[in-house]
């Protein structure tokens, strides 16, 4: 006789995988990935290579092309702005004077057009002209390098020219209590930035599956057909079954958000320039990813079985169940302190709080901000209070698994799980 | 369909006792159902009959007592050979009638491929070949339930529970349905039927429990029970108002005939006797058996005057 658990997996993953609510869900991470992958090519596309980037920059024959009419006196009475003209794909074309630039202007010869006053070096003030309703120019940057490469390059070498621009980059380094090195922190944040959207990813995944157990049960409750299973199979045996299941449904959605939005990553990296660089998740990784998503969707699917059991129908069980959604997504509201202090009192007391590890212990291991032994007691912590909860909500469902339009008491309830 | 030996009852219950926090639901209630047997389950509402069904099923625990299946305590082999309808319907109403009845069968044991043949009969027995492809949710509350039982009944069950299995199903249903028990019995499964129907308990049962207030009342064939409930009433077809006649406390205009109710003492013979003598032609002369919704109200009844003296 085959497994009755594996046979309620089997129907529980069948029928949650068939549902329209699943598979919109499951389809909407990877239908906006396309959406957004489409709207930022059409984007570029339109914008003609106007912010170049990468491997694909645009070469200076089709670079932005804006005119400047140079009326400025430098201290030594000559003018300010004649060399430097080509900079970061913008084209700065020298005129005689406004007319003729507003001439070539409204012949879209350019996309706008630039005035440096007589006393520009005293008040740093630029006009720039251009055509009603249109946004053409120069980038900030581009404008800021051309003013400082003619207004220092002769009294200063390239590399001070490039500091002067760009004055610094920031790095920061800590050092632990015996003065050995935490953390090398990058400019940006990226390892952490990937960590919070894995950690989002998985909390999501988690919830959902999670949330078609309750629903299930609450379901089988509502239709009297609990009575039929219980004549079939034993409760712990519909539990794991439903546990095993809506798991591996979980885990089929996770996958499908996860393969898109790698996918979505890659191709808009040959859009536009990512800020980060992109790499291969090592093994480590992923087996840590795998181990909070198994362990966290068995301790909250369990625990979202045991409110579906001492609920009466959907709506109640959805209510409570804000009361479990609530502490899983909580490390959400402290990602400042987080993103700060990834090793500090709060991520290790988050790490080890069951509602809260799979997402904090992600996130911690992302940014590198925990040991192996500290991610494996965290890991270990949650394991316990998963098996503790499957414990007590067998014993919840021996005792309440028929108990059809009314609620049980929590005095009762507290007995049944002291007591079983 | 594999039977227990004739001599060893398919299900045995001793002394079972179910107490729900400070209300007790069955108080040490015995009982046996036998291969091809149907037995009828009868009691007021709230009397424990499903808590007993549920122990018998081994859905439920009992605090005390114990259950034997098939000559041995309840396995899981033993749960798939239980067909159970309960009183509160119940199947997955987004599903398809097919898909809801193969995972149950499975559930039980049973292959796939095989459940699938069997469904096609049932499907043609019960009439229900032209709504097998429909989810649950599109069926009529009568066609919902002869699915259920189809389901109840898909594998070949030797032990069938069925709680109130003619509700809400028309008088052609019932007749369907009823044939498809009594074939059951026929190919030799123990049947236990609860309903308040004291009609569909005269018509199917070979024995009757009945329990109230937790405990059984009474257990033994109908007819056995009839004949204790008959007491010394008489029923008379003749031509002459029996009123006065030897042992005759009251008679009573009775449809064709006459209702007496005989003096303590008096014999029907002597009854019989006293109207030959008269000069009657008699047409019928019978003892007058309570029908069991009669005795069902007269030991409730009984039993609600001896609450209602405990408590005074």
């Amino acid at each position: 006789m085959r497994s009755k658990t594996w046979l309620v997996a089997r129907h529980e993953f069948a029928v949650t995988t068939g549902r329209l609510g699943f598979r919109i869900f499951a389809a909407a991470v990877p239908v906006l990935a396309l959406l957004a992958l489409i709207g930022i090519g059409v984007f570029e596309a339109v914008r003609g290579g106007d912010e170049p980037s990468g491997s694909e920059r645009q070469p200076a024959a089709d670079a932005i092309r804006v005119g400047y009419v140079d009326l400025s006196v430098g201290e030594d009475g000559r003018s300010l702005f004649t060399s430097f003209q080509e900079q970061d794909g913008v084209s700065f074309a020298p005129y005689r004077d406004e007319g003729a630039g507003s001439a070539a202007l409204q012949a879209e010869e350019i996309d706008a057009l630039y005035v440096f006053p007589r006393d520009f070096l005293q008040t740093g003030l630029v006009v720039r002209m251009r055509m009603e309703d249109s946004d053409g120019g120069a980038s900030t940057d581009a404008l800021r390098r051309f003013v400082l490469s003619n207004l220092v390059a002769e009294k200063v070498g390239d590399q001070e020219l490039e500091r002067v621009v760009r004055p610094y980059t920031l790095a920061t380094v800590e050092l632990s209590e015996s003065g050995t090195l935490v953390e090398e922190d990058g400019s940006d944040g990226a390892e952490f930035l990937f960590s919070f959207g894995a950690g989002m990813l998985l909390i999501m995944s988690v919830l959902t599956a999670s949330g078609y157990l309750l629903q299930g049960l609450s379901e089988e409750k509502e239709n009297r057909i609990m009575e039929v299973l219980l004549s079939s199979l034993r409760p712990e045996q519909l539990m794991f079954g439903k546990l095993l299941g809506l798991g591996a449904a979980g885990l089929l959605q996770m996958a499908a958000w996860t393969a898109s939005l790698v996918a979505f990553l890659l191709l808009l990296g040959r859009i536009v320039d990512l800020p980060f660089e992109l790499s291969t998740p090592s093994a480590d990784t992923l087996v840590v990813a795998l181990a909070y998503f198994l362990l966290g969707y068995a301790f909250f699917g369990t625990v979202q079985a045991a409110l579906g059991v001492i609920t009466t129908n959907q709506k109640e069980a959805n209510n409570i169940a804000v009361f479990v959604v609530l502490p899983a997504v909580s490390p959400f509201w402290f990602s400042a302190v987080l993103f700060e202090h990834p090793d500090g009192i709060l991520a290790q007391v988050l790490s080890l709080v069951p509602f809260t590890a799979p997402l904090t212990g992600l996130l911690r291991f992302g940014a590198g901000a925990i040991s192996p032994a500290g991610t494996a007691l965290s890991l270990g912590v949650l394991a316990a209070f998963t098996a503790l909860a499957v414990l007590l909500t067998v014993r919840l469902f021996r005792a309440y698994l028929l108990m059809y339009g009314q609620r049980p008491r929590v005095g009762h309830i507290l007995q049944t799980l002291w007591r079983g | 369909m594999t039977s227990a030996p004739a001599t060893l009852p398919t299900v045995l219950a001793e002394g079972l006792s179910k107490r729900f926090g400070s209300t007790v639901a069955v108080r040490n209630v015995s009982l046996s159902v036998s291969p091809a047997e149907i037995v009828g389950l009868v009691g007021p509402n709230g009397s424990g009959k499903t808590t007993t069904i549920r122990m018998l099923l081994d859905i439920l625990r009992p605090d005390e007592g114990s259950v034997a299946l098939f000559g041995a305590p309840v396995s899981a082999e033993a749960q798939s050979r239980i067909g159970y309808l309960p009183e509160e319907r119940g199947l997955y109403r987004s599903l398809r009638v097919v898909p809801n009845m193969l995972y149950l069968a499975e559930l039980k044991g049973m292959r796939r491929e095989h459940a699938l043949r069997r469904a096609d009969e049932l499907f043609a027995r019960l009439g229900l070949e032209p709504h097998k492809g429909k989810k649950i949710s599109e069926l009529s509350r009568g066609l919902g339930q002869l699915v259920q039982f189809a389901t109840t009944i898909l594998h070949g069950p030797d032990f069938v529970v069925l709680d109130e299995p003619f509700s809400g199903l028309d008088p052609v249903n019932v007749r369907v349905m009823k044939d498809a028990v009594s074939q059951l019995r026929t190919e030799g499964a123990a049947i236990m039927f609860s309903t308040h129907q004291m009609t569909d308990v005269e018509e199917l049962c070979d024995r009757v429990i009945m329990i109230d207030r937790g405990t059984v009342v009474l257990d033994g064939p109908l007819l056995d029970i009839k004949r204790r409930f008959a007491g010394n009433d008489l029923f008379v077809a003749t031509d002459q108002d029996p009123q006065g006649a030897a042992g005759v406390l009251e008679s009573r205009r009775d449809g064709a005939g006459y209702a007496l109710r005989l003096a303590d003492g008096s014999a029907p013979e002597d009854v019989l006797r006293s109207l030959l003598e008269r000069g009657a032609r008699i047409d019928r002369f019978e003892l007058a058996t309570p029908s069991l919704e009669e005795i069902f109200l007269r030991l409730v009844d009984r039993d609600r005057m001896e609450e209602a003296r405990d408590a005074e």
